[in-house]
């Protein structure tokens, strides 16, 4: 059994008893084989020293569970590594930042506490899955839509956290933006509930996220401030019909007067659901395609259809095709024509297809993902497009490694998230490469203004370090807030690069 | 993994003749046996609650049509897409008992259906990995269960392009992998380097 570093053996079998005691002996797993379930499946250090390893896990149940290990892993020293599925693939799974934490593993509180159709919200617990309240939605009868990512198994909360979105109409696709209300055990085991829901006996916990005074969600997104063990959602009422065009050009400068009618569109809430945006190759097709749906009664959809068919074709050729209008709930036979998650139904189909190609059959599987941000203007996208394809050789080293991208994503109003995928397998000099090349398009982006929303475990204080103006002034008053609500440091050390005192680099 | 080579006995030895041979009469069995399949295979393909194999790949639909014809639930994956089969079957039926399943697919079906079994306390208990060549050449790697499986990859490259039948003749006995020393994640999530126009399928038990 490995230790946690610098914990005594003393204080880790103490704690381990703990655990023991308040969540069940059949809970608090050390064995190899079980610890080495919450590896990193994708981790870029796959098979090297470097990969980080839980020392321990431990599974509670409830809300008291949870106070329980927390006040214990207080006592003692132990850094947790709180995860609510493990499922954050690409971003670091269910292993720890700081390696050799014990994983808080929270699968086992699992309950969907509540849906309202009437006012169509969701309180669940972080081991909810996207099926299991999918689930949870269909067989209640709700006429209420989920909003899942690709792909659907990770964690409803857990997603909302680490930053994440869906696919269908704004603002249900933010996931973390459309929260209402936490429940979070802090690192002395005392439990908070924010918004409205601090008030005993609360009324309208799901239905108003503001409450009175400061508001303080958004220290647990991506932080390592407290523990998240309950967290409502607003849903999204099914709509009766989806509808989406096809706006094409030939012409690649086309791409600024585009997304400046997008962005209008969108910010007016004409356009509401997740555009795509794909850059054409080869000379004969379009430069660039964008993808736009919209969402709501079929009357009102078909007249912000029309609308917007104005403003798109007013830009001198630009094409804009209508697709299938489609009703719900979807046929059967319609089902397997669409993207689902566009739909709200969660599945996994993006691993049969993810990086596959006639000249990549069987991609390696594995992948981290480098996200930078940058306004949402053609400008930018133009030139997002040719810093990428100036320097793609010099940062891959003059090989093909494999990278793809980028992919131009618009999960959040008025920004663009620029995607792009490197490849992980087994080959660690490969893996190797591909570290190298993330780590110099990091720097690269930064030189433009550009930094990520997310990132990889392995490279979070990478791109900590990018937000450093002022001398790092935002890390600075994290680790005030930190040092002040986790004075032992053993919630995430590390997480998103906020790393408690006694593991803080000079 | 239990790999002939890494023996570095370069001669085939007695039980990789016998198991090599046994291979080549394997077809005719099969034939007969999908007129009577005996008792005992019947059990013993049952006790996999379902197999599940990728229908784009002609050696794992010759793997189910063999096993169907002993008898085992055959589930084809048209796309390598898990989702239906997790919703519909595989998740129910976990959700009440642990039961075992096996297959050939691509990796990224079993990494799935992995991390799907880990919740309800199933590891992957067999788990080899056949690289199909562009020149029809496969190389196979037995990365877990070999010692309870009793295959090593050569006595698969033995098997030639009968190598499918002998990975079915495996996943019919899951009850050789019970109370075995139970291991974590498999490789299933990370492929090997593969040459220009190699596929890679993976054939797999999932069991407690």
């Amino acid at each position: 059994m490995a230790l946690p570093p610098n914990v005594s053996p003393t204080d880790f079998n103490a704690a381990l008893a703990a655990w023991r005691h308040s969540v069940g002996a059949e809970w608090v797993f050390t064995s190899d084989a079980d610890i080495a379930l919450y590896r990193d499946a994708y981790s870029p250090f796959f098979g090297e020293p470097e990969d980080r390893m839980a020392s321990a896990a431990v599974a509670p149940a409830t809300l008291e569970q949870v106070q329980a290990v927390v006040r214990a892993a207080n006592q003692h020293g132990i850094p947790l590594y709180p995860i609510s599925t493990g499922r954050n693939l690409a971003y670091g799974g269910s292993a720890p930042v700081y390696s050799g934490s014990v994983v808080l593993d929270l699968k086992r509180m699992n309950r969907v506490l509540e849906v309202s159709g009437r006012n169509a919200y969701a309180l669940v617990e972080p081991g909810v899955s996207y099926f299991d309240l999918y689930d949870h939605v269909t067989k209640a009868g709700l006429d209420v839509w989920i909003d899942p990512p690709d792909p659907g198994w990770g964690s409803v909360i857990g997603n909302a956290l680490d930053g994440g979105g869906g696919w269908t109409a704004a603002p249900f696709r933010d996931h973390f933006g459309s929260h209402c209300g936490m429940e979070v055990v802090l690192a002395n085991g005392e439990v908070v509930r924010t918004g409205m829901g601090a008030v005993p006996n609360a009324k309208s916990w799901q239905h108003n996220r503001w409450g009175f005074g400061p508001w303080v969600d958004g220290l647990f997104r991506q932080s390592n401030f407290g523990v998240v063990t309950k967290m409502g959602f607003y849903l999204m009422p099914r709509p009766e019909a989806m509808w989406t065009a096809t706006v094409s050009s030939g012409r690649d400068e086309d791409i600024v007067p585009m997304l400046d009618v997008l962005n209008l569109l969108e910010n007016a809430h004409v356009v509401n659901g997740s555009t795509q945006i794909f850059g054409g190759f080869g000379a004969n097709s379009a430069a660039w395609n964008i993808q736009v749906p919209i969402y709501g009664p079929e009357e009102v959809v078909r007249a912000q259809m029309n609308y917007a068919k104005t403003k798109f074709t007013a830009i001198t050729g630009v094409k804009f095709v209508e697709g299938e209008l489609f009703h719900t709930p979807l046929s059967p036979e319609a089902q397997a024509r669409v993207r689902l998650v566009n739909f709200g139904i969660p599945n996994l189909s993006t691993f049969s297809m993810l990086g596959r190609s006639p000249g990549n059959p069987e991609p390696d599987g594995g992948h981290i993902g480098f996200s930078p941000i940058v306004p949402r203007t053609g400008e930018s996208l133009l030139e997002f497009k040719k810093f990428y394809r100036d320097n793609l050789a010099t940062v891959s080293g003059g090989e093909n490694l494999g990278i793809v991208g980028p992919v131009y994503m618009t999960n959040w109003d008025r920004t663009l998230v620029c995607l792009i995928m490197f490849p992980i397998g087994r080959d660690k000099v490969r893996n190797a490469k591909m570290r190298r090349a993330f780590e110099s398009w990091v720097h690269l982006a930064a030189e433009r203004g550009w930094a990520e929303y997310r990132a990889p475990a392995a490279f979070q204080d990478l791109v900590a370090g990018t937000y450093s103006y002022n001398d790092h002034a935002l890390t600075r008053l994290r680790e005030t807030i930190k040092d002040a609500v986790d004075p032992r440091g053993i919630l995430s050390a590390g997480r998103y690069g906020v790393w408690p005192k006694h593991l803080r680099k000079a | 993994m239990l790999d002939c080579a890494k023996k570095g006995n370069a001669v085939i030895n007695r039980r990789e003749f016998l198991e090599a041979a046994a291979i080549s009469a394997l077809p005719a069995m099969t034939r007969a046996a999908q007129g009577a399949p005996s008792v005992q295979i019947r059990a013993s393909v049952a006790a996999l609650h379902s197999v599940v194999v990728d229908s784009r790949h002609a050696e794992a639909r010759s793997l189910g049509a063999g096993l169907a014809a002993q008898g085992a639930n055959v589930v084809a994956l048209a796309d390598g897409d898990v989702t239906q089969l997790w919703l519909r079957t595989i998740g129910p039926a976990w959700r009440s008992q642990s039961v075992p399943i096996g297959g050939l697919t691509t990796r990224s079906s079993l990494f799935c259906l992995e991390q799907l079994s880990l919740g309800h306390g199933l590891r992957v208990v067999f788990h080899a990995e056949h690289i199909v060549h562009s020149e029809g050449r496969t190389e196979h790697r037995v990365l877990r269960g070999a010692d309870a499986a009793g295959l090593c990859a050569r006595s698969l490259g033995l098997a030639g392009s009968l190598w499918p039948t002998r990975i079915a003749e495996v996943l019919a006995h899951p009850g050789r992998f019970a109370g075995r020393e139970r291991q974590g994640l498999s490789d299933a999530a990370l492929s090997p380097t593969l040459p220009p126009g190699a596929t890679l399928l993976t054939s797999w038990i999932i069991a407690a």
